[in-house]
């Protein structure tokens, strides 16, 4: 008698096989879960619509998430910044605001010694606070800068934006603003304002404008040579 | 003699086990309500179930906001403060830095500290991405609490 | 040999206040940066890894090699180590302590560094570090053990062999953390977990000789002298090569740059126009840490100088905490390359940053400090481990 694989039961075959269906199924499911391809939010910042002398974006996004003004620039919060380029060789000037660029392939998702600093399904790298030890290793790992950390005591904390000392932080892409169907705050600033630079959508969505314009123009990535992927494009400046 | 000396410490284990597993059955009795009906019904059962596993409740809560999938409705304690509102002399809402706030005066009795505030808004919320729809309007709602408290009263 | 208690002396007594204060105060400021936020700090959004972390990389470094004398007496046969395996063990336990304590005082939120064991990320470097600083707690406290209390025991070969491993698979770790960061090309090398290996040999035999003097002074008795002599000009000649290996690594990390498109600008700036840093390398870890011991280690003239080895010592830890600030620092307060071939005219991305430790700071980092030579003085206390004034030889 074959001691190793003993004769089954027909029941009981049929029993380990819907077993095992159900077990690569919910395999499956969990796959999909974790990596939902069908939507990644991200931004294409179109840098000749960008205005020299604008901080609409930068505004909305201090006002949204009550990012509190201590009048030191080393240390303030900042998640949205803008920068101003002049080309060493054709001495192109260009504007752009640079916040976290929610790379697919994130560093700082890497280094967090917690999991605090995670990426979310839907392309959105955030900081889940309750995990973060403050020990800022992924603000040495972020490529652009992007991560900041909270150093005082934070006075009146918005009820849909929660931070506190000790932990780090950068841009949520609004993520509660997103859950609730809207778009980020400095997207609707800067086509509030007029000027329309900043293109908020669904990258991984055909349809979507922003899918379409990513695919059409020659839209650029920063740091591109570090493969992070990110979710935030540029048209018009070649970094 | 000799068997005295094992069986006497082996007795006194047994009742201390046995102290800790009736320990655990008296708590026990404080929670008969199913989990589901503590989730969402917190406020009509006894303020016992709430005070002894509210922990859990934050916890699961907090724990539930972060997985790897895509957020559900967010939940957040900013509701839990929109209907638990201790008001002060002029009638405005306290903040977690008054020492009278909701859950700091029993905290502070307790003697366990709590730093959710250090992070989280101690006010009622009136933000449409805060609330769900069990709590965008706390005003209605604690009248609808009290009238049904009322009627349970009434009916015993 | 025998190795014997150090009884409370003056100078025992002396060494422990200083090291508990060291200790005490760097707790109190612990607790003052944890009210107050780090703003109490000079730590900025460019500059989130100061000088107490520098100070901790520092003690982690000098840890792994403080084992060095111990390696030497029992995985590479030099039976004239022997004596001194067992306070080599202890260093090395507190100094690792101590790099460990300051690394968690210097957390956003210390309160919360449990995490790191229950929410653990494999891919994390940090986090893998944690278990190798608790595999080398546990080596190295049995092989110190053994030496304290079975040194002719058998166990002793194979624990010295795997200890010597696990020290250098500690250091690359320590190296690592840093070596990971693509985003900081000035780091991004894969030079650096060898130069923190090599450091740590040369910093670590460096400490070893401080703290032995320490001891001493704690003790208040001196080896024999025979011993003392012979020991001390071996253990010179050792230093010697060791400070040669990691001058090499540095001068191979900074030839590389210079030659690189991407880091000739950084080099620039560490090696002339960036203010401290360049008096630091120069200085500190050139001439304090290289050339000034090579020179009273070797030369002949300062043969019959007295407290050579000592000096020596003491320069090359001094280079060595130098060349960690450049090396840890310097990256950070570079503006990051984010737009090559722009000029870029924003403070954050465009300017270098500036940076310099608070005052607590300094006692954060030195806390660290405090509790290693606590930690070492009463291991010496309650443990025999300093060989006594025994004429018997070694």
């Amino acid at each position: 008698m074959n001691t190793f694989f003993p004769p089954l039961s027909r029941r009981n075959f049929l029993r380990g096989a819907a077993c095992c269906l159900l077990f690569a199924q919910g395999l499956g499911v969990r796959q999909a879960l974790a990596d939902n391809t069908k939507i990644r939010w991200g931004l294409l910042v179109d840098t000749r619509l960008c205005g020299a002398e604008c901080v609409a974006c930068v505004d909305a996004c201090v006002d949204e998430h009550a990012l509190q003004s201590h009048g030191r620039a080393n240390t303030d919060a900042r998640w949205i910044r803008k920068v101003r380029l002049v080309d060493k060789s054709t001495g192109l000037v260009s504007h752009l605001p640079v916040m976290c660029q929610h790379c697919a392939d994130a560093q700082c998702v890497r280094v967090c010694p917690t999991g605090a600093s995670y990426r979310r399904a839907d392309g959105l790298v955030l900081v889940n606070r309750h995990l973060c030890i403050g020990c800022r290793y992924c603000m040495m790992a972020c490529p652009y800068k992007a991560r900041g950390f909270v150093y005082e005591k934070v006075e009146k904390p918005v009820p849909h934006s929660p931070r506190g000392m000790g932990t780090v932080e950068g841009c949520t892409l609004c993520s509660h603003r997103i859950d609730a169907g809207r778009k980020p705050a400095c997207v609707e600033a800067c086509a509030r304002g007029g000027r329309g630079a900043m293109l908020f959508g669904n990258l991984n969505d055909p349809a979507d404008s922003i899918a379409k314009r990513v695919v059409a123009f020659n839209t650029t990535a920063l740091r591109p040579e570090l493969l992070t992927n990110p979710g935030v494009r540029y048209q018009g400046v070649n970094p | 003699m000799q068997g005295l000396k094992i069986l006497a410490p082996a007795v006194f284990l047994l009742g201390v086990l046995l102290c800790l597993e009736g320990g655990a059955a008296l708590a026990a009795e404080i929670l008969p309500a199913p989990r589901q009906k503590l989730l969402r019904g917190h406020w009509s059962e006894n303020k016992d179930i709430m005070r002894n596993n509210h922990q859990a409740l934050l916890k699961d809560r907090m724990n539930a906001v972060y997985p790897l999938t895509v957020p559900q409705q967010a939940v957040s304690i900013e509701q839990c403060v929109t209907c638990h509102v201790t008001r002060g002399e002029d009638n405005a809402p306290l903040s977690a830095d008054n020492s009278k706030h909701f859950c700091r005066g029993c905290h502070a009795r307790q003697n366990v500290s709590v730093n959710c505030f250090s992070c989280h808004a101690s006010l009622p919320a009136r933000d449409a991405y805060v609330m769900n729809k069990e709590v965008k309007n706390a005003d209605m709602l604690k009248k609808s609490i009290e009238q049904w408290q009322a009627a349970q009263g009434g009916k015993k | 040999m025998n190795r014997q208690c150090v009884p409370t002396t003056k100078g025992f007594l002396l060494m422990t206040g200083v090291f508990a204060l060291l200790l005490l105060s760097g707790v109190w400021a612990a607790w003052r940066i944890e009210s107050g936020g780090h703003i109490l700090t000079g730590m900025s959004n460019s500059v989130p890894w100061g000088f107490s972390l520098t100070l901790a990389t520092f003690l982690l470094v000098a840890a792994s090699g403080a084992l060095n004398v111990a390696s030497v007496s029992s995985v590479f046969g030099g039976k004239d180590y022997k004596p001194l395996a067992s306070f080599s063990c202890l260093l090395a336990l507190a100094l690792l302590a101590g790099g460990l304590f300051t690394l968690m005082l210097d957390l956003g939120r210390p309160e919360q560094v449990l995490l790191v064991l229950t929410h653990f990320n494999p891919a994390s470097v940090f986090s893998v570090n944690i278990v190798i600083y608790a595999v080398f707690f546990c080596l190295v406290g049995l092989y110190w053990l053994f030496t304290c209390f079975a040194p002719r025991s058998g166990g002793i070969g194979i624990l010295g062999f795997v200890s010597f491993l696990w020290r250098l698979v500690m250091t690359t770790g320590s190296g690592c953390v840093f070596a990971v960061l693509a985003g900081r090309s000035a780091m991004h090398s894969a030079l650096l977990p060898p130069l923190f290996i090599a450091l740590s040999l040369s910093l670590g035999l460096s400490m070893f000789i401080i703290w032995l003097y320490k001891a001493q002074f704690a003790a208040q008795r001196p080896f024999s002298a025979a011993c003392a002599e012979a020991l001390a000009e071996r253990i010179g000649s050792l230093l010697a090569i060791l400070v040669a290996i990691t001058f090499y690594m540095v001068l191979a990390l900074h030839l590389i740059g210079l030659n690189s498109a991407t880091l000739r600008d950084f080099e620039c700036f560490a090696l002339r126009t960036g203010g401290i840093f360049p008096i630091l390398l120069w200085g500190g870890f050139g001439l304090l840490g290289t050339a000034m011991p090579l020179a009273l280690l070797l030369l002949p003239q300062f043969r019959s100088c007295k407290h050579r080895l000592l000096t020596a010592a003491i320069g090359v830890a001094l280079g060595s905490l130098a060349l960690m600030y450049v090396l840890i620092i310097a990256p950070q307060v570079y503006p990051p390359e984010l737009f090559p071939g722009k000029i870029v005219t924003d403070a954050f991305f465009g300017q270098t940053a500036s940076y310099s430790a608070t005052a607590l700071e300094w006692m954060v980092g030195l806390c660290g400090l405090g509790l290693a030579g606590v930690v070492m003085l009463l291991g010496i206390r309650i443990a025999p481990v300093l060989p006594d004034n025994s004429a018997d030889g070694i």
